[in-house]
């Protein structure tokens, strides 16, 4: 398979190697937080551009857009996704050092010239946190190349809605059921939850691994017929304990041992 | 007639287990390349059987419960109950002198891929070496690996240590991967980092995972994790491995008293999401080594 992003319309530098090499030297002056511990790290099926560790400790596949490859690359990022939430403790137990948070959710960034009204579209789908777009602009600094990248805002689909022509006219008479491209009124733009501060310090040390979330230890939204809502127990207080527990079980269950 | 080389690959190809085994997994990539260059249409072929038999026995975890320790012991049936519903073989493994506790949920109950075994085993070693047949042969037919969860009364495992002063017991006579349920509360820490020491001092090259539960936020069980992963790390040089979290309510106890695993009769409890988080853990090491 061809690398993404080897195209010569990639001005003012040679190869993808040296592209990723200016986009690892961008990301570490621009996100700090973020660590890059590997270059053309093979995915399911294409390589992941960078591989790095966020401040959380989750992995980010980091992926570079050919010029109209965006889509394409969104895809890719997406199935990087699938790829390393697997793997993660796989990592964890092969390089313990790299502060891997085997219960923090994989993320991508994707790097384009320019991004196509599809690609924002498609990417404001997710939680901000987990698809990040960015653009670079290539310059050059003491005759050598040099990248600067900068983040596409959420709401991305939205904003760029007149960024870049539209590929075909919208028909006056869509159905208003599809208000988002005929309609001259704007459409509410949700909230997105806020982007955590990043974090400055190492990446957390604990080894302590889960696949939940705190609200995964809230009680179901979806009710239990059965369920007697708002009530924990406690294995220490046998008073805790339902009456419909048999007689047989012993009440000082929690600590047999 | 054959049309590609795919279609006689098989006749060049070493016999696996079994007659009806599964190419190689080279060979297999190899197939799926001749059928992308081919120009003949792709014909609908009958795909291969599956391979349905293992060398390799499944893992043994012990897990160290008392007689009476009944929260624990719903816990650990509930994790072989997930286990098999993540498509791997899991049994239980118990002395018969559980016959008369309350433990587990009586014959009949829970998926019928599960097995509770009672062994007439008087020892750790006697317990590890018919866990260790029973691996063998639930391996057998193991496709996709998994876990003989094994019953060890706390007091063999004292007798281990108290016998191992003088006289060592040889390593292939213990379990090598344990599983301990604690709580967050700080005196089931520290008595928790109690225990797995002396096991860890007597016997070098245990592994041994920390379950938490009882908690009601993923960072009361990560820092109760952390406390004992650290002094261990810091005391002896050795590393616990996590096994995530569980959670204590009211579908637990409801579990335990209608004899249902809890995925099974409330699967979208926080109880069942925990367990399933759980299982996940322990049955992916399960797969990346076979421990006993």
């Amino acid at each position: 398979m061809a690398e993404p992003a080897a195209s010569a319309a990639n001005e003012g530098f040679p190869d993808l190697a040296s592209l990723r090499r200016a986009l690892r030297e961008a990301i570490e002056a621009t996100l700090p937080e973020i660590r890059v511990v590997a270059e053309g790290f093979l995915a399911e099926v294409s390589p992941i551009d960078l591989l790095a560790v966020g401040g959380q400790g989750e992995l980010i596949s980091i992926r570079i857009a050919e010029p109209d490859g965006d889509a394409v690359a969104l895809t890719r990022a997406l199935a990087d996704l699938s790829w390393l939430r697997p793997r993660q403790v796989d990592f964890l137990k092969l390089a313990p050092g790299l502060g891997i948070e085997p219960s923090a959710e994989p993320r991508a960034l994707l790097v384009a010239r320019d991004f196509g009204r599809e690609t924002l579209a498609a990417a404001d789908n997710f939680p901000a946190e987990t698809v990040q777009l960015w653009r670079w602009r290539s310059g050059a600094e003491n005759g050598r190349p040099r990248l600067r990248i900068e983040a596409v805002a959420p709401g991305r689909g939205e904003a760029a809605r007149d960024a870049r022509p539209r590929a075909a006219p919208v028909t006056p008479s869509l159905p208003a059921r599809f208000p988002s491209t005929a309609s001259p009124v704007p459409r509410p733009v949700t909230p997105r939850p806020e982007r955590n501060a990043p974090l400055t310090a190492p990446p957390s040390p604990s080894a302590f691994r889960t696949g939940l979330v705190d609200t995964d230890l809230e009680p179901a939204h979806r009710p239990d017929p059965e369920a007697r809502p708002s009530h924990r127990s406690d294995p220490a207080n046998a008073s805790d304990i339902p009456s419909d527990i048999p007689s047989g079980i012993p009440s000082g269950i929690a600590s047999g041992m | 007639m054959p049309r590609d080389l795919s279609d006689v690959l098989h006749y060049f190809l070493p016999e696996l287990d079994g007659a009806g085994s599964a190419p190689p997994e080279g060979a297999r990539s190899f197939n799926r390349r001749t059928e992308a260059t081919t120009l003949t249409p792709p014909r609908r072929r009958t795909p291969p059987p599956r391979r349905e038999t293992s060398r390799l026995p499944l893992s043994i975890l012990g897990v160290p419960l008392g007689e009476r320790d009944v929260v624990h012991a719903a816990y650990t049936w509930n994790l072989a109950v997930e286990t098999t519903r993540l498509g791997g073989s899991s049994a239980i493994i118990t002395p018969d002198l559980d016959l008369a506790a309350p433990l587990w949920p009586s014959i009949g109950q829970g998926p019928r891929e599960l097995e509770i075994v009672h062994c007439a085993a008087r020892s750790l070693a006697e317990l590890r070496q018919a866990a260790s047949e029973l691996a063998e042969e639930r391996g057998k037919a193991a496709r996709r690996g998994g876990i003989v969860f094994a019953r060890i009364p706390p007091a063999w495992l004292a007798d281990a240590d108290a016998k191992s002063e003088a006289d060592p017991a040889p390593a292939e006579d213990w379990i090598r991967w344990l599983l301990v349920f604690t709580s967050a509360r700080r005196r089931d820490v520290e008595a928790t980092f109690e225990r797995v020491s002396r096991w860890i001092r007597q016997r070098p090259g245990l592994e041994v995972g920390v379950t938490i539960h009882g908690v009601h936020q993923i960072a009361e069980a990560r820092a109760a994790f952390d406390e004992i992963a650290r002094t261990c790390d810091e005391r002896h040089g050795v590393s616990l491995a996590s096994y995530g979290l569980l959670v204590d309510d009211l579908d637990v106890y409801r579990s335990i008293a209608a004899g249902q695993p809890i995925g099974v009769a409330h699967p979208h409890a926080p109880a069942a999401r925990a367990l399933t988080d759980v299982a996940r853990l322990l049955y992916e090491d399960a797969r990346s080594r076979v421990l006993g």
